[in-house]
């Protein structure tokens, strides 16, 4: 690959990413309630029903019970698509809570740090619970 | 001799440049399919890295090349019948490597990336992995040479098959006439290769000729009422290039360092995607068999 090959291609794609930001902006999915979460739950997991669940005050994140198994899924905005891990044993490396406030770190790599802001503290602890309960 | 043979896919480029503008044009104005800024970014990325590290995957396909050629059973000089029937056999080599890339997590942790977004335009076309060297895939192949067709042939043939490839990764284009759909890969067959739904895992691996998999059982029609949504069984929630294109390596060395036997070890490497000892992961035939299961429990309960 010789240089103007090399340099010709990054300013491709330069100019491919600005003109899919100047048409479409940095769109940025928000779940609004709970739905959002459930149909994107049942769509991926066959036979679930959605259960108690809590979205995040920023709308970035969602956590949701299964009420057939009993798992909780962390389901979180990225891009204008979501992303959805049940969160069973093994699956955390670290959870705490802090006020409203409960952070994840998962396992898995490609996550970055989960901070969800819930409207109140006692609703965090509700569900720091539940989620130490199911990882135990 | 290598000279005299066109590279397809550096011809094709420029095109591909002006489609992926055309599809962008037309997700926005008329609302026939959807892009994502850094999405689209991370598909570009993967595939310039693919096109800078795919050296070394010729360098290795060049070397078994040498070795195989004093074993091949002819030498086949050009002539237009046998370009064609390089073309469909290589072709059907890229059906098996394909349908091993699904099964056998070895050769998934170099192709789960293409599969990674949860887009499906003309830039997924082109997120393509890195470390095809680290795989054995380009046995695939090897019966190609055996056979006799001379190496440009076969890097000819090869570039038509990608170039092909390209314009099928698109929501723009429905399904095309049934002629058409019988024989050739299309926009909605592979819409269905790409897409999670339980229904549609593990189908419709061909590259150019659909009817490998209409003859070896892997057909899967897309269905109206069972909309494809994309990506991959568990989702990345990142865009960076670097981790989709390692996670699944860094996933299998884990996994290894952590087998309790030999056995358990080769089975993560050798295993469909998603085997676990206990079975608590999911596989696509797993995602499938519970699928059918609340299928069934849906209309007995109607």
């Amino acid at each position: 690959m010789n240089l103007i090959y090399f340099a010709g291609s990054l300013a491709g794609i330069a100019l491919i990413v600005a003109l899919n930001l100047a048409l479409f902006g940095r769109v940025r999915f928000r779940i609004t309630s709970l739905s959002d979460v459930a149909a994107k739950l049942a769509a991926e997991v066959p036979g679930f029903r959605a259960g108690d669940g809590i979205v995040a005050s920023d709308g970035r994140a969602a956590l949701c019970e299964d009420k057939t198994s009993g798992a909780i899924y962390l389901v979180e905005a990225v891009g204008n698509r979501l992303v959805t891990r049940r969160l069973g044993r093994g699956s955390l490396r670290a959870l705490s809570g802090d006020g409203a406030g409960l952070s994840l770190r998962l396992a898995d790599f490609t996550f970055a740090k989960s901070k969800l802001a819930f409207a109140d503290a006692a609703a965090r602890k509700i569900w720091e619970a539940r989620l130490k309960a199911a990882l135990a | 001799m290598m000279a005299h043979w066109p590279n397809p896919v550096e011809i094709a480029t420029p095109l591909f440049i002006l489609l992926v503008i055309a599809e962008m044009l037309a997700a926005r104005y008329l609302h026939r399919g959807e892009y994502e800024a850094r999405d689209t970014a991370a598909s570009l990325l993967m595939g310039f890295g693919s096109t800078v590290l795919g050296f070394a995957g010729l360098f290795l396909f060049l070397a078994m090349a040498k070795f195989l050629t004093p074993y091949r059973l002819m030498t086949i000089g050009f002539s237009w019948a046998a370009l064609i029937v390089c073309f469909v056999l290589d072709d059907l080599a890229y059906y098996a490597w394909h349908r091993a890339s699904h099964r056998v997590r070895w050769l998934w942790a170099d192709h789960v990336q293409h599969h990674s977004s949860q887009h499906y335009n003309l830039s997924t076309a082109l997120r393509q992995p890195w470390t095809g060297a680290l795989t054995p895939g380009l046995f695939f192949r090897a019966p190609l040479i055996l056979i006799g067709f001379p190496l440009p042939m076969l890097a000819f043939v090869h570039g038509l098959n990608l170039v092909y490839q390209f314009w099928i990764h698109t929501e723009a284009v429905g399904k095309l006439p049934r002629w058409f759909e019988a024989v050739m890969n299309t926009p909605s067959h592979h819409r269905v290769h790409h897409a999670t739904n339980a229904r549609y895992l593990d189908s419709n691996y061909a590259g150019v000729f659909i009817v490998w998999d209409r003859w070896f059982g892997t057909f899967v029609a897309e269905e109206e009422s069972d909309k494809p949504r994309y990506g991959i069984v568990k989702n990345l929630a990142t865009f960076n290039p670097l981790k989709v294109m390692a996670h699944e390596w860094i996933g299998i060395v884990q996994d290894v360092m952590r087998a309790k036997s030999a056995r358990e070890a080769a089975a993560y490497i050798f295993a469909p995607p998603g085997w676990s000892p206990d079975g608590s992961r999911d596989t696509s035939d797993s995602i499938k068999a519970r699928w059918a299961q609340f299928r069934a429990a849906q209309s007995s309960a109607e």
